[in-house]
């Protein structure tokens, strides 16, 4: 569905992303998992066009076989077909319209009708009360926006939503909350591309994993296959997690 | 060392000022010589009536200059007190202060100018006080703004816990902080000045004659553009060096206290 | 949203009547006796009961306040009493003259945002460009030189040396295109700079940005998205350079020997022609404040967050 072919991103010679390849398929959970720095928002930002110019890039991305250009096709799929989950969703909405008026662009940028219903079951599935349609982003809470943030990346059923870091500032509880509402509702019907840089998360609930070093992919794989890796980084990283110390702690964490 | 360079330059361009207004008079007319060339004892020529054009250039450079250090020192030190007191001292004026400021902003200033003009005669005093009526306003919400920041940092709540009292720490704490902004605007209003008094004296308010002034050096010499384009070009050149060094004071300034 | 009106309106309305009267005022403030200064216009020998007469016949005699009721009253009726000098009705002199001043001003606004709008524009899309460059150095000319030697060298290039156009004077078309560019020029460079830095400030910010991963269309998105939020410095500024633009406007009609108000008044100061300077003030006045009460609506109407009653801010 999502093929990255030999992605590179060079910086005035100086390399940010080198030879990355995978690729997503239907109904996955892939995580990016990495240090900071590593090249995981990066990555993220070139495959929705976020970057600026003065970046070059060599490699292909492509879409359901399409190669992803600056074409006019990329209005239909971002938005529609991939969903974006921001990391600072404060600053994700316009100050100066409701978040009634967001969704609406949103549907009409689609060419879909206004659902009204859809929007408002959706809503209700992440708490949040209809009245809030008619406030301004600065009138809400910052978990209010998120959910916002989550609400319009996954109204319009897109078949990948990519969500960065989303989870970052958030509590414990909160973070499990919003990952299992996200695995419920959207893992059904939807890949995710979740990048983070909490290893734990990675192994509860993808599919299959990526971690990233110095803007390369250094191992790949499943829960299974990075617990049995060889390679040094992951094996790192496991042991930096304090609760990865030993398998039986991991067992009982998946098994939660 | 820089510094050094810079007073004996200083010195040495007053000194030359000096020494070429006083050889010739700026204000003797000679309509014998009308509109004559560059020559030795004109340097830069004569206008319309024969008075040397240098050194009227100079003695306006030193009048426009010395007018604008007076109105930028007098709204300065009214904006000063007044932002002082309203952003610190005595809150509760904060308010009126503000929506008079306000209001003054939008007013055009060359309309007053002409008006008060038109009352008090045109001369340098109505220029001066036009000029500083409009002026005072930016200085009051400039100090205003900064000190009300200032207020919020550690050194000012410190002393007032320990009881000092607030016309105190203004003087103390919260003025030297505020003084560089102070400056480095000061310096960009002295251009700014500067041209408004030469837009001024351009349309016949402001400086009269027979006291030179590079605006109204224009005005008399632009029926002549045609003939001797010299007699605007030198006049218009100064407000143009007036303009950048300016700038570049502000610039250095600005450098210099790292604001 | 009425509210706001009515209140923008009643707070304008306070700031009228203040200016108004600091310029009622002012006809006070001419040193020495008032009545004096009137008859000695016509240099006629009046004895002492006469300008007793004369003083109470005018109101001065009233208290101050009631005098500015009095002559308040006879403003709103527009009547702004008569030129010392010619002895027409103010209002007759200003309808005469103003056609001018509005060519100049127009042209000169129609010259900034024709100028300003598309290179402010482009040097914030294509910052490299051959525009980009032309902005900046326009914006700097525009900002930093007056309008008076700006119009001068204008005047010496294209109408003492090319010829292309009058020096002076208002005899068609081609005498307002000196003077507009003039103007254009002087206002206009200090909006390319707004513009293009507003501009950069709105497309780098997040929710555009994320906006344009949303899907929102390239067409929605500059308008409702990037214009919106650009606009309301440009505004305000606007509002603010209402001002530097009329003062500009009587700057430059006394260089090109445009025959309009500022004209006017210049002549009328060298003159000391009180009413019409009064009137002047006035006039000014009323314009200022409606321009304001305007740039306030379409503030309050382009950014409706910032005035939600329960938003601290």
């Amino acid at each position: 569905m999502l093929v990255i072919d030999q992605l590179s991103i060079k910086h005035d010679e100086r390399p940010l992303l080198q030879d990355v390849s995978f690729a997503i398929e239907r109904n996955e959970w892939v995580c990016l998992v990495g240090a900071s720095g590593s090249g995981k928002s990066l990555l993220v930002k070139s495959i929705l066009q976020m970057l600026p110019n003065t970046l070059q890039t060599t490699g292909t991305i492509y879409w359901n076989d399409q190669e992803i250009g600056d074409a006019s096709k990329t209005c239909s799929i971002y938005g529609c077909e991939i969903g974006y989950i921001p990391q600072h969703y404060t600053t994700s909405f316009a100050p100066f319209l409701t978040m009634d008026e967001h969704i609406r662009d949103l549907f009409e940028s689609h060419d879909e009708a206004y659902d009204k219903d859809r929007i408002r079951s959706a809503m209700a599935e992440i708490h949040l009360s209809e009245e809030l349609l008619n406030r301004y982003p600065l009138e809400l809470s910052g978990g209010q926006l998120q959910r916002f943030c989550l609400l319009l990346a996954s109204i319009l059923q897109p078949t990948l939503i990519i969500a960065d870091e989303i989870t970052n500032a958030l509590d414990v509880l909160t973070a499990r909350q919003v990952t299992e509402w996200l695995k419920s509702m959207i893992g059904q019907t939807s890949s995710m591309l979740w990048v983070t840089h909490d290893l734990a998360e990675a192994m509860t609930y993808a599919d299959h994993i990526l971690v990233m070093k110095d803007g390369r992919i250094v191992d790949a794989g499943n829960r299974e296959h990075l617990i049995a890796s060889e390679n040094p980084y992951t094996k790192s990283l496991l042991q930096a997690a304090p609760i990865l110390k030993r398998e039986e702690r991991l067992e009982h964490v998946i098994t939660r | 060392m820089k510094q050094r360079r810079f007073i004996i330059s200083g010195l040495a361009i007053f000194v030359v000022m000096y020494a070429l207004t006083s050889m010739v008079d700026p204000f003797a007319t000679n309509v014998t010589n009308r509109l004559a060339s560059p020559s030795l004892h004109h340097l830069l020529g004569t206008d319309h009536l024969g008075r040397d054009v240098l050194s009227r250039l100079l003695l306006a450079g030193g009048i426009t200059v010395g007018l604008s250090t007076v109105i930028i020192l007098i709204t300065a030190t009214v904006g000063i007190i007044l932002g002082t007191i309203s952003g610190f001292v005595y809150r509760k004026l904060e308010r009126i202060v503000t929506k008079v400021t306000d209001a003054t902003i939008i007013f055009p200033d060359t309309v007053l100018a002409i008006v008060l003009a038109g009352v008090l005669g045109p001369s340098i005093q109505s220029l001066v006080l036009a000029i500083s009526l409009i002026k005072w306003t930016s200085y009051t919400r400039l100090v205003h703004t900064l000190v009300l920041q200032e207020s919020t940092k550690g050194h000012v709540l410190a002393a007032r816990v320990n009881g000092l009292s607030k016309p105190k720490i203004a003087l103390r704490h919260v003025l030297p902080a505020v003084c560089p902004h102070i400056l480095v605007v000061m310096s960009l209003d002295l251009g700014k000045v500067i041209l408004l008094i030469s837009a001024f004296s351009f349309i016949g308010l402001g400086v009269q004659l027979p006291l030179p002034e590079w605006g109204g050096m224009i005005s008399e010499g632009r029926h002549y553009l045609a003939t001797n384009p010299a007699l605007v070009f030198w006049p218009a050149f100064c407000i143009v060096l007036t303009i950048i060094g300016s700038t570049r004071l502000s610039t250095k300034l600005t450098r210099h206290f790292q604001v | 949203m009425t509210r706001f009106v009515a209140r923008k309106s009643l707070e304008w309305g306070l700031a009228f009547l203040v200016f108004t009267f600091f310029s009622f005022l002012l006809l006070r403030l001419v040193p020495g006796d008032p009545v004096l200064y009137l008859l000695k216009v016509d240099e006629l020998q009046v004895d002492v009961a006469e300008i007793d007469r004369l003083r109470e016949e005018l109101g001065f005699t009233d208290p101050v306040w009631v005098q500015y009721v009095n002559w308040l009253s006879e403003i709103v009726r527009l009547n702004l009493g008569d030129s010392l000098i010619t002895g027409q009705p103010v209002t007759q002199l200003f309808k005469n003259n103003y056609a001018a001043t509005f060519e100049l001003a127009a042209g000169g606004l129609l010259v900034a945002i024709v100028l300003a709008v598309p290179l402010g524009t482009i040097s914030a899309f294509r910052p490299m460009s051959v525009f980009s460059k032309l902005a900046t150095g326009l914006s700097i000319v525009g900002s930093s030189v007056p309008s008076f030697l700006i119009g001068l060298f204008l005047m010496y290039v294209f109408a003492v040396s090319l010829q292309w156009f009058p020096v002076m004077g208002r005899n068609g078309w081609d005498s307002l295109v000196l003077p507009s560019l003039t103007l254009g020029i002087a206002v206009g460079g200090v909006y390319i700079r707004l513009i293009r830095s507003t501009l950069l400030d709105v497309m780098a910010a997040d929710y555009v940005v994320i906006a344009k991963v949303r899907g929102i269309r390239s067409k929605k998105l500059l308008t409702r998205y990037i214009a919106r939020a650009a606009l309301p410095p440009v505004i305000s500024m606007f509002g603010v350079s209402v001002a530097s633009l009329m003062g500009g406007v009587v700057v430059l009609e006394v260089l090109f020997a445009y025959p309009g108000v500022g004209k006017l008044m210049v002549d009328s100061v060298l003159r000391r022609d009180f009413p019409v300077l009064q009137g002047y003030l006035v006039f000014t006045t009323c314009l200022v404040v409606s321009i304001n009460l305007v740039t306030n609506v379409m503030l309050r109407l382009l950014q409706p967050h910032l005035y939600r009653k329960d938003v601290s801010r």
